[in-house]
């Protein structure tokens, strides 16, 4: 009975979080040009057109518009969508099949591989098995899903396709399911329909089709989930009931069998989080297989800047990644019989659910009383805002109290200041490029350290002593980590050679005019591809190399179809990663940090609030989110993209940090600091702030790796900074038209490069948490 | 019963060799309860994981002899380990709130020891088992029965329908053979499940527990500490050991559940004639439960010998300073200066040689060996 | 003598909230308790896990917001002025009884904040009150009165052993020249031998510097040692209160018979039959009616479990709850 009713009101709480959706959705649809445009077809008049403003309230004021879309959304109206030339909600019921068959086939492959492999690891812990499957993982989580699908294809279906007979792409056999034996499809997952008509041979085609796919997507989450396992292993084989166990007399495999089950329940609740991760990663895999699901048709989409289909698609897998995200709880709840199903709910959550349903109902029904509740709900947001505000005014006492608004304010300060952008000047020399205002705040931030240390120059002095001692224990223990130190040295080579750029790579005379980081068309060659000068690098038969630039003649890592020099874009590429990396991350650090630790501190309605906004945000798939904005804004700059990684990234890394400060906030020292009489103030920048930094530097590190990643999946579908900016991504998805001809070298080298960086940052940030904090693991 | 001579063990950490315990020996007789006593780091629960062969992989016993009514186990094989645990030695440990599986219900913890250690009785109580065997040949028929049956249509016919309901049936069946000895297991276990929860309530009502069938539906953390402890001990005695080790099974209970609970330790020792090891700090708890003691200090025994004997007159300066440290009656109080040493670097000769009254020059040159017959003492300036 | 500080029915309630946020009940931690501090001696309080001793002292601290009573302040602790009502005062005279109280907590591995070096860790209660001259020297004249060495100021806490750390907490207690000192569990998580050694530091410092004590533990023998007087308490109210040696000579309370009788004792001569109770410590938040203490009492009567014996004062000094003494 009391799984029921929290079945219940697990289910009751994803409907304010939807809301926030459709709200995110309608504020990304204000951005985007015509208002009528979603519901138009090629065909529609101009009479038609006024017909569907007045209909759909657009030319009403923004609560009314806002009713109406609700409305519209929850009657089935979503638009119509130029792309697929179909109503918007159709075309998700025939396209969802597709990508739901895909991802179900990857999650078993994922799901069946990583878990033993896990298991396996933790039991051969520090062995060189473990140290293979977690290399094996790392490697999963770092290459670029995009460039390891493009190998996969390369390699099996086209450079042994004979042996393997497996097809290019595409979902099946047009000529069979088609003309030559066409066969019911119910369910509209080809597999399960093959089984249900009897035919093998469909059933083989459909297959056939769907390995590679299935393979790559599977890839990236078998590697996380194999992490995921073996740490939670490694948790359970540590504690109290493993050594009963053994001394009660069982065998190993039993005691790993027990051990096993218990760490599946934690397991189990991260997978549902992965599948958000799914629904990204079908988006690159669909448009390189060609297939054609809901991630192809994204891709259209934003290209056609198909309004109705982005947002439906927005919504789409919202409702998705809430639905798997329900599913886990649930069955966390079912298997755990720890979790405690009564937990008392809040006001905070009795309101929300509440005015959700209200609204919901009442924009179902009739759009006035949508309104008028919706005009309630406003002014009681806006009267708790002001209550919120008062009642925390009459709350401060001294200085330090303002300390949670003053971090908020320092926060806005910083990204106005990373973000403000000078017109790029080329004639100021390019090593200078990150000088601008982002540098001139680092220097400020520098100079009031080392003058707080000036101050206290005789504490500082005497405290050297045991802190060098630190260090010296915290380097020794690093060098001792092989997969470390290996880290180290990918990231600072990578380093280096964005810094060394002008040197490893001269820009022409033209290119200096306008901006070293554009890469300069050479005409020449009349678009066809080059190949590397080194034979051994060019992984084909040498053809001959001409060209004046590069070694001796031609390009050292050949060329794209349009004259781009490779190896040039490769080195100037580590600037736009290094660039859009250390400005999103820092970006999102302080933002995360501050408002986790004000959540995290203070709990309460706070902390609600703030995890609902999150869960707003994390609903949507990052990807889909960012492409998303990108397509709304219709802005192609790169500052534009890091914006939008900013806003997909921060709510992750803001729960992270808010669990942290809510576990040490409980810990035994802040007591007993705040039994001595310290404020807030002190406690959150004395004890909570010093104790998070090791979680917020790991984690730091590891998404230097994974934002490149994600913008060298968007430069991969064409989005960002113009088609001539130096951008791996953009180079490899050059690279993939001629994947056919066997000119590899084009997409190979530049994923490559991804690879390795991403590989770099997450092994080093793996290295700093085993030295920073031992308590912790992978 | 259990006599242990001259055990070495070592770990092998990041920062050394640290050496636990150095050359200790024991002697428990059948049916008495055995207390070793000592602090942190003293090496009482070590002993008693390489006695079990329970001690992590980075520890090994470098030397010295375990042996059992006579059997040497020290480098006894796995296989004949896992019958001494559970079925001939029981152990209980300090925490039962952790020391218990979370996701798993009190009755199929404790089964397992039953079926384990105690599967003659088990089947004993069950009629149409043949004792000792768990397969079931009618699963095994019924499976061939139907490859055949489903391999004979499937070449036969050409009709679409059957013919994938045929090879439907005929892979299945393939895979039922994968997965043929845990359905006979699954069909043993339910053929004998009655005799064993028959048995599992009883082992819980031996422990004195009210209502022992609720408590074997539930899950451990729905249980107070006190029944939490009585579960393991039930758990640790359903496999009918000879002797049980109890790793300070008190130290995590409240002052009245502790009474409780070695109450229930010494009305259980009369009932079935065990040999219980007491290992814990508390020398109260000693001087309450126990015949004879050991005392021991940073990995080697320092004081053998009647607990009466040992309380009213303490020989060894370690105990006399640990007995004149405990609070009581009087209000003075004296304390051992200093600390216990690190493992890494242990003090030569006599370990406790650095903090002791009495030490002389060649305390920290020679290791003092066990002296005496029955009652034994470790100290150069002891005369017995 | 003057009293340090004297609580009046002092309750600290904790609503369980049901599924919808109504009120299910109450978890009485601290409910309806009496005692009196007086100067220079050290008062321990009893008990086992829910009893509510720890959060009594922590209402007395201030740290929870305690329901209804009062804890009263004494002219020691108000400086010169009356008494003074805890709930009345404001920030800044919390942040004065903070500097009077000092706070000794349990464990001695999570007292300490693992990334501040042994100075900054001593030195914090002066920086938060603006006390910052002449620091360094006061903590280094603190390390050595608790027996350690002056020149590991700068050291981090992992470097120390359990009874050092838990000398470095009572150090910085210390900090502020406090009036009194709340001990809560300082003992519990140490050996024997480092026990002793700490239990006789307390007792030093208490001479030295005319402290008073608020000694909280679940062990009864070295409350038995450090103790004046002493409180028994079971689930949030006190059951017995009186001289420490008259406690211990002579129990009147069911329940406090109980607990000394499971001392052990390591005479085996005088080992007497223990008083074993039947059942669970029961949860706060569902206390027996009547007498608490009623399900496991061996002399309970019918009219245990209805009526609430009141706190009575027996003998001189002496108080006790409980129907059935006289």
């Amino acid at each position: 009975m009391k799984l029921w009713l929290y079945v219940g009101r697990r289910l009751a709480l994803t409907i304010p979080v939807l809301l926030g959706v459709t709200l995110i959705t309608f504020s990304l649809s204000l951005g985007m040009g015509d208002p009528a445009a979603p519901y138009m077809t090629e065909k529609t008049t101009p009479e038609q057109r006024d017909k569907i403003i007045e209909q759909h309230n657009l030319d009403a004021p923004l609560p009314e518009r806002y009713i109406t879309y609700l409305s519209n959304v929850l009657h089935g109206e979503w638009g119509f969508s130029k792309t697929i030339n179909k109503p918007v909600s159709e075309a998700v019921k025939i396209k969802f099949p597709a990508t739901l068959e895909l991802s179900i086939l990857a999650f078993i492959i994922a799901v069946t591989t990583a878990i033993p492999l896990g298991i396996f690891a933790s039991i051969r812990h520090n062995r060189w098995e473990d140290h293979g499957v977690r290399l094996f993982a790392l490697i999963g989580s770092a290459v670029p899903i995009f460039w390891f699908a493009l190998i996969l294809k390369y390699w099996f279906a086209f450079k042994y396709g004979d042996i393997t007979n497996l097809p290019l792409g595409y979902r099946f056999d047009a000529f069979l399911w088609e003309l030559d034996d066409p066969i019911e499809r119910p369910t509209g997952l080809l597999l399960v329909d093959s089984i249900l008509a009897g035919s093998w041979v469909h059933f083989k085609d459909a297959f056939m089709h769907m390995i590679l796919p299935a393979a790559t997507l599977g890839y990236a989450s078998m590697a996380t989930t194999i992490r995921l396992m073996r740490g939670n292993m490694l948790d359970v084989l540590g504690q109290d009931y493993v050594r009963t166990a053994k001394a009660k007399g069982l065998s190993s495999t039993k005691v790993i069998g027990h051990a096993s089950k218990n760490a599946m329940i934690p397991t189990v609740t991260l997978l549902g989080m992965g599948f958000a991760g799914l629904l990204s990663g079908s988006v690159l895999t669909e448009t390189i297989f060609q297939w054609p699901g809901l991630g192809l048709w994204t891709i259209q989409a934003m290209r056609n800047l198909d309004v109705s289909a982005i947002l439906g698609l927005v919504i789409f897998s919202a409702v998705l990644t809430i639905l798997a995200n329900l599913l886990v709880d649930i069955a966390y709840a079912y298997l755990d019989p720890r979790v405690d199903l009564g937990s008392q709910i809040s006001i905070v959550e009795i309101v929300i659910v509440f005015l959700s349903f209200i609204l919901l109902g009442a924009a179902y029904s009739d759009l006035s009383l949508g309104l008028t509740v919706l005009s309630v709900i406003g002014f009681l947001a806006v009267a708790g805002i002001a209550f919120a505000t008062a009642y925390f005014l009459s709350t401060v006492r001294e200085i330090s109290d303002l300390w949670a608004p003053a971090m908020l304010f320092g926060t806005a300060i910083v990204v106005m200041s990373i973000f403000k952008n000078p017109e790029s000047n080329s004639e100021i020399a390019n090593y200078f490029r990150f000088i601008p205002d982002f540098s001139q705040l680092v220097l400020i931030m520098l100079a009031i350290w080392i003058l707080s240390i000036a101050m206290n120059w005789s504490e500082f002095v005497s405290s050297l002593g045991p802190r060098k001692e630190e260090w010296k224990r915290m380097s020794y223990q690093f060098v001792c980590n092989p997969l470390a130190v290996f880290g180290l040295v990918i990231v600072t080579l990578l380093l280096l050679m964005a810094l060394f750029a002008p040197v490893l790579a001269p820009p022409t005379e033209a290119q200096l005019e306008r901006d070293p980081m554009r890469m300069e068309e050479n005409f020449h060659f009349n678009h066809d591809l080059q190949p590397p000068c080194i034979e051994w690098l060019s992984l084909h038969p040498l053809e001959g190399c001409t060209g004046e630039r590069g070694e001796e003649n031609g390009f050292i890592l050949g060329s794209t179809n349009k004259g781009y020099d490779i190896y040039y874009g490769i080195v100037w590429g580590s600037r736009t990663s290094l660039d859009v990396a250390v400005k999103v991350v820092f970006t999102g650090t302080f933002i995360a940090v501050v408002i986790g630790v004000i959540s995290g501190y203070y709990g309460g309605r706070v902390d609600e609030v703030v995890m609902r906004i999150t869960d707003v945000f994390l609903a949507i798939p990052g990807l889909v989110l960012a492409l998303a904005i990108i397509a709304v804004t219709n802005d192609p700059s790169i500052e534009n993209l890091m914006y939008a990684l900013i806003i997909v990234w921060w709510p992750g890394f803001t729960r992270i940090i808010r669990a942290e400060a809510l576990r040490i906030r409980k810990l035994p020292y802040v007591e007993a600091a705040r039994a001595a009489g310290a404020s807030d103030f002190r406690l959150i920048f004395v004890h909570v702030l010093p104790n998070c930094i090791t979680s917020i530097i790991v984690i730091a590190t590891m998404d230097m790796g994974g934002i490149v990643l994600s913008l060298a999946g968007l430069g991969f579908l064409g989005f960002g900074g113009g088609p001539d900016l130096a951008e791996w991504g953009k180079l490899v998805s050059f690279g993939q038209e001629h994947l056919l001809a066997g000119e590899t070298w084009a997409f190979f080298y530049p994923g490559l490069v991804i690879a390795l960086w991403a590989l770099g940052f997450y092994l080093l940030g793996d290295g700093l948490r085993d030295i920073l904090d031992p308590r912790q693991r992978d | 019963m259990l006599e242990i001579k001259n055990l070495k063990t070592r770990f092998n950490t990041y920062d050394g060799v640290v050496k636990a315990l150095e050359g200790v020996n024991l002697d428990v007789k059948e049916g008495e309860i055995f207390g070793i006593v000592g602090e942190t780091g003293c090496g009482k629960s070590v002993t008693s994981y390489s006695l079990m062969q329970l001690l992590p992989r980075t520890a090994e016993v470098v030397s010295g002899n375990m042996s059992l009514d006579g059997e040497d186990i020290t480098y006894a094989s796995e296989s004949r380990m896992r019958e001494i645990r559970g079925g001939e030695i029981g152990m209980i440990f300090q925490d039962p709130l952790s020391a218990l599986n979370p996701v798993m219900k009190v009755k199929d913890q404790i089964s397992e020891v039953i079926r384990l250690h105690q599967k003659e009785e088990l089947e004993n109580r069950t009629e149409k088992v043949d004792s000792g065997n768990e397969r079931n040949p009618y699963i095994l028929w019924s499976l061939i029965f139907v490859s055949i049956v489903s391999l004979f249509y499937f070449l036969k016919l050409e009709d679409s329908f059957t013919d994938t309901l045929a090879k439907l049936l005929f892979w299945s069946s393939l895979v039922g053979y994968v997965f043929l000895p845990e359905m006979e297991s699954n069909s043993y276990r339910a053929r004998t499940a009655v005799a064993e929860t028959e048995m599992v309530v009883e082992s819980l009502r031996q422990v004195r527990l009210p209502n022992p069938s609720q408590v074997a539906n539930s899950y451990p953390h729905e249980l107070s500490g006190g029944m939490q402890q009585r579960v393991m001990i039930a758990m640790a005695l359903a496999g009918r050991p000879r002797l049980l080790i109890a790793d300070e099974p008190t130290t995590a209970l409240d002052v009245t559940i502790q009474s409780q609970i070695l109450d229930l330790l010494k009305k259980l020792q009369k009932e079935t004639g065990m040999t219980i090891v007491m290992i814990t700090h508390d020398l109260g708890v000693v001087a309450e439960m126990c015949d004879r003691v050991t005392v021991m200090y940073a990995g080697t025994v320092v004081e053998t010998g009647n607990a009466s004997e040992i309380f009213s007159d303490p020989k060894h300066p370690y105990t006399q300073g640990l007995l004149s440290a405990l609070p009581g009656e009087s209000k003075e109080l004296s304390s051992i200066g200093g600390s216990v040493p690190d493992l890494l670097d242990p003090p030569s000769g006599c370990r406790f040689n650095p903090r002791c009254s009495i030490a002389k020059a060649h305390c920290s040159v020679d290791v003092p060996l066990l002296k005496g017959e029955d009652y034994k003492v470790a100290c150069h300036e002891v005369k017995l | 003598m003057s009293f340090m500080v004297k609580t009046k029915l002092l309750a600290t309630h904790f609503p369980i909230q049901d599924f919808f946020g109504r009120e299910l009940g109450l978890v009485k931690a601290v409910d309806g308790v009496n005692i009196t501090i007086t100067e220079g001696s050290t008062f321990g309080i009893v008990g086992e896990s829910g009893c509510g001793k720890t959060t009594l002292a922590r209402t007395i601290l201030g740290l929870e917001k305690s329901t209804s009573g009062s804890t009263i302040l004494g002219s020691e602790m108000s400086e010169g002025t009356e008494e003074t009502n805890i709930e009345e005062l404001d920030r800044a005279g919390l942040r004065e009884l903070r500097r009077m109280i000092g706070v000794v907590f349990q464990d001695p591995m999570g007292a300490l904040n693992p990334r501040m070096l042994v100075k900054d860790l001593i030195c914090e209660p002066m920086v938060i009150h603006n006390q910052k001259e002449g620091m360094r020297e006061r903590a280094k004249e603190l390390l050595k009165m608790v027996g350690l060495n002056p020149d590991h100021l700068y050291r981090y806490p992992h470097q120390f052993s359990g009874g050092q750390r838990q000398r470095i907490v009572i150090a910085r207690a210390l900090a502020l020249e406090p009036k009194m000192l709340i001990l809560d569990e300082p003992t519990s998580a140490l050996d024997v031998s480092v026990q002793s050694q700490i239990l006789n530091l307390l007792k030093d410092l208490q001479k030295k510097m005319g402290l008073t004590y608020v000694f909280i533990s679940h062990d009864l023998s070295v409350i038995r040692h450090m103790c004046d007087r002493v409180a028994v308490m079971y689930l949030g109210k006190i059951v017995e209160e009186s001289e420490a040696e008259t406690l211990f000579s002579n129990p009147l309370h069911p329940y406090t018979q109980a607990l000394v009788s499971a001392i052990p004792s390591l005479d085996p001569k005088m080992r007497r039959e223990r008083i074993v109770l039947e059942g669970d410590v029961p949860s706060p938040a569902d206390p027996p009616s009547g007498c608490h203490f009623h399900p496991r009492c061996p002399i309970a009567e019918a009219n245990c479990s209805q009526v609430y014996p009141d706190l009575r004062e027996i003998k001189k000094g002496c108080h006790t709850a409980c129907h059935l003494v006289k």
